[in-house]
């Protein structure tokens, strides 16, 4: 079918509206309106939101206005149509009208069907003019938002309390606003060959490494799918490792965030339908770093992302250390301690792993339905989930005491992570773990680590070392690993991302 | 996904699922399936070796931790077997039990005397060391009379008497001595092993009776077998003898007014001396005392001569506190304290020619002089006696 459009010039064959819109590049637009008036009813027969509105400059050549409805501002289309229907003099050419007559911010010029399809659907009103083979582009958009809301996944006690939305000029207003600098570079694609969505890669020019830009850039030009719904479709296709459980690429809602990522010389992706945009390079230690750090006082900051590490292992490790050292190394656990464990586990009839394994799945299923649920119903299985899993589960002797509070020390240490995606890896992990744990006890577990953390130590994202700036080393970039220095102490960007402009503060004269 | 990769991956899932069918020696235990000894007693019975050990109940001590056996249940249950050796012993005994006794919280070995005197503590300790599973930090003490009695202890304070033997031998009644000091002792030249030395004794008040595990003394040992004990204060000047000082109490007679004085800090030095070809040793302990109670209601401690005249009778004591030590270890021919290890340090070329061969019949007579030194340097919160009318 391609080979069609390759001809040029010349409409696609059978029925238009069973063409996707990339076939009608290069076919120009008629310089006949009514030509163009069949063409534009042809391919939007049956779509009652399209308006094909025709009308005539007084004393002069016919003229078509279309828009899609819903999606523009329809008084700014009256004062359009308004200055267009009075238009006096004789030169009725498409650069008069547009340089001259239209009380329009944006305009533009098209001669192309293909383009003319695209900025249509997109909100555009396009303007034919009989005798002109150019069209005119007018960005009259407008139509229901939502507005700048709190961002629900990510809040913070402290900073700017504002996220994206699901429009993608909105959100590139917003991180605009932080960053004020021409620098801050919105690069447009469209990908999705029916979608036809909008992505914006965006990037400091002059901080970013050069190749990790190309690298991004190559990898977003290379998706070809009908459409993209949302930046997960475009993560599972940028990310370096497909097959890996750990997320490669960052998702945030927060403005600040993305901002944040600019200046360290990292690059954004944000999609046009969706508040979550994508940051890369993400790594491991990006999993501990939450915006709030950076607000926060620096020792407090610190104290926190040592919490944060301590509940990864929790979340990852402690059913696996219940269940192996309670089945093979019961020497290791204080002698009261584990007269306590016994006497818990005195009338359960399954074995610890069985036990952990339906309590971790019960966990998960509340904390699916919580989230799934209308939340008026939420509230409903919270109390379920607290009165059946706690309470009656232990009465009945079904689930042992200590395993309840093993689960439970697991969820919470869970939710300290502030990205939600290293979360979830988290999680995944923890059940083959649990089941290594049941064969091989703590060797099992040791296995399981070292398998984990030589993947980790494997795995690359967008070219970085994951474990970076770790392993490999970087010492400058250590100020915020472990600890968060405060930002007079920060004084250069993370030198694993490149190289190329380093300084962030200016060294004292 | 290329043919060769997903044949990989096929045949490792397969291969991970057989994994689970295969049934291997897996020593997976369930801690429903095991009985965790806390403690266990050593008795000679006959020719054979009686082993008692004391296994707690979880299904009577009460689901929700603490509250203890309800209805007159005791929490715990004692099991009893015999055999040649001690493993064997175990071995008889696991054939009784419907779980899977583990050693691995064993924190009190009992030794019966009898067994102590006629074969020797260290024909048991292969027994309590060879597997991994055992403690080497396990508390190990000698018994009056059966092992076996003290274990079966209804002390009512704690859950179990191997609790409160634990607690006790630990506490400042007792030296503390695990397996691994034991064998350090037995197994170095001019040092012989001392245990506690307890024994089960009844709190007799209508409505409250119970037992109690009472740290007598200790056990004194030559060559691993015992010999005598030591009690009262000649278990004081061991202690102080001892490194393992820990703060106690005495009771003085000044001039027909009793007084209790508490010992709080000790320091021994002890040097051998060879002098003309005899190995003697000079003992020097300095204490640190403080009163605790005064029953002289006129005694003025601003008075210096006094106060020295206190610290005089307290150095007497503790002189005569390590010099019935001494007497003592020297008739059980025990030489707890090391006074080889000390000699072999100072003069090992004489150690190794002369005395090193028999000191189990040279210790008994070397000659030994002991000083003492105390300070008074604490009389407690006042004073003076509040007892007293001022005049």
């Amino acid at each position: 079918m391609p080979t069609k459009a390759k001809k040029a010039k010349s409409l696609p064959e059978g029925q238009l509206d069973h063409h996707a819109i990339d076939e009608f590049e290069d076919v120009p637009i008629r310089s006949n309106i009514e030509e163009n008036n069949k063409i534009m009813e042809e391919l939007f027969k049956d779509s009652s939101d399209i308006v094909l509105r025709k009308f005539e400059i007084e004393n002069g050549p016919k003229a078509l206005l279309c828009y899609v409805d819903g999606m523009v501002t329809t008084s700014a289309v009256d004062d359009a149509l308004k200055a267009l229907m009075i238009l006096e003099g004789d030169a009725f050419t498409i650069d008069r009208i547009t340089e001259q007559t239209l009380p329009v911010a944006q305009a533009s010029k098209i001669q192309f069907y293909k383009e003319l399809l695209t900025n249509l659907l997109s909100g555009d009103s396009v303007l034919f003019v009989d005798g002109q083979d150019t069209a005119v582009c007018l960005g009259l958009r407008g139509g229901i938002r939502r507005s700048v809301a709190e961002p629900e996944t990510e809040t913070v006690v402290r900073g700017p309390r504002e996220g994206f939305n699901e429009h993608l000029r909105t959100n590139t207003s917003l991180v605009r606003s932080k960053i004020k600098s021409p620098r801050l570079k919105l690069k447009s694609f469209v990908i999705g060959t029916e979608t036809n969505t909008n992505v914006i890669l965006a990037y400091m020019a002059g901080i970013v490494d050069p190749r990790l830009l190309e690298e991004v850039e190559n990898r977003l030009s290379d998706i070809k799918i009908d459409g993209i719904l949302e930046s997960g479709y475009i993560e599972e296709f940028i990310q370096d490792q497909g097959y890996s459980p750990f997320p490669q690429v960052q998702t945030t809602e927060r403005p600040d965030t993305v901002a944040a990522a600019l200046l360290e010389g990292r690059v954004a992706v944000m999609v046009d339908g969706t508040p979550f945009a994508l940051i890369a390079p993400f790594g491991f230690w990006q999993w501990l770093q939450a915006s709030e750090d950076y607000y926060e006082r620096f020792m407090a900051a610190t104290l926190l992302r040592w919490l944060r590490l301590a509940s990864l292992f929790i979340a990852l490790l402690s059913p696996g250390l219940y269940i192996a050292v309670s089945t093979y190394h019961p020497e290791m656990i204080p002698t009261n301690l584990l007269l306590s464990i016994a006497a818990s586990r005195e009338a359960i009839p399954f074995p610890a792993v069985v036990e952990a394994l339906i309590m971790e799945l019960a966990f998960e299923a509340l904390r699916e339905a919580g989230i799934r649920l209308p939340r008026i119903v939420g509230q409903a299985v919270s109390i379920l989930g607290a009165l059946v899993v706690g309470q009656a589960a232990v009465q009945a002797g079904i689930v042992s005491a200590a395993m309840v509070i093993v689960v439970s020390m697991t969820g919470i240490a869970s939710f300290t992570l502030p990205r939600y995606n290293a979360a979830i890896s988290i999680r995944l992990l923890r059940f083959p773990i649990m089941l290594l744990a049941s064969i091989f006890g703590l060797l099992g577990i040791m296995i399981g680590v070292m398998v984990i953390v030589g993947h980790l130590s494997k795995i690359t994202t967008f070219g970085v070392p994951y474990l970076a700036p770790v392993t490999p080393v970087e010492l400058s970039d250590l100020k915020d690993v472990m600890v968060r220095a405060p930002w007079w102490k920060m004084n250069k960007r993370p030198k694993y991302l490149g190289n190329n402009n380093v300084r962030r503060q200016r060294p004292q004269s | 996904m290329t043919k060769s990769k997903c044949w990989r991956v096929f045949s490792i899932t397969v291969c991970m699922g057989l994994l689970l069918v295969l049934t291997g020696c897996w020593d997976r235990r369930e801690i429903n399936d095991v009985a965790f000894v806390l403690a266990s007693a050593i008795d000679k019975e006959g020719d054979n070796i009686r082993v008692s050990v004391l296994i707690p109940l979880p299904g009577n001590m009460g689901s929700t931790g603490g509250g203890g056996g309800s209805g007159g249940q005791k929490p715990f249950a004692i099991k009893t077997e015999t055999g040649k050796t001690v493993r064997e012993a175990v071995s008889k005994l696991q054939f009784r039990l419907p779980r899977h006794l583990f050693f691995g919280h064993r924190r009190v070995i009992i030794i019966g005397e009898q067994l102590a005197r006629e074969e020797g503590v260290s024909t048991i300790f292969d027994a309590v060391t060879r597997t991994p599973e055992n403690r080497l930090t396990a508390f190990i003490a000698i018994s009056e009379g059966k092992a076996q009695d003290v274990l079966n202890a209804d002390t009512r304070l704690e859950r179990f008497s191997a609790e409160s033997m634990r607690e006790l031998l630990q506490s400042e009644a007792s030296v503390r001595i695990t397996l691994k000091d034991v064998i350090g002792k037995i197994i170095s030249i001019g040092e012989d092993a001392f245990f506690p030395y307890i024994e089960k004794v009844k709190t007799k008040i209508k409505g409250q009776e119970s037992e109690d595990v009472l740290i007598e003394g200790f056990v004194m040992t030559h060559n691993g077998k015992m010999t005598g004990t030591i009690k009262g204060n000649a278990a004081i000047g061991l202690r102080l003898l001892n490194h393992s000082f820990r703060k106690y109490d005495e009771t003085f007679n000044d001039e027909g007014n009793f007084m209790t004085i508490a010992i709080t800090e000790a320091q021994i030095s002890i040097k051998p001396v060879m002098k003309n070809g005899e190995l003697s040793f000079r003992i020097h302990s300095m204490v640190k005392a403080s009163v605790n109670e005064d029953r002289n209601l006129d005694r003025n401690y601003d008075d210096y001569e006094t106060r020295q005249r206190i610290e005089k009778i307290v150095a007497e004591r503790v002189v005569d506190n390590i010099k019935l030590a001494i007497e003592s270890m020297q008739k059980s021919n025990c030489d707890a304290v090391g006074f080889g290890l000390q000699a072999y340090r100072a003069y090992p070329q004489a150690w190794t020619n002369q005395y090193r061969r028999d000191w189990g019949t040279i210790f008994p007579k070397i000659e030994f002089e002991v000083t003492a030194k105390a300070n008074l340097f604490r009389l407690g919160m006042s004073s003076k006696n509040l007892g007293r009318k001022e005049q």
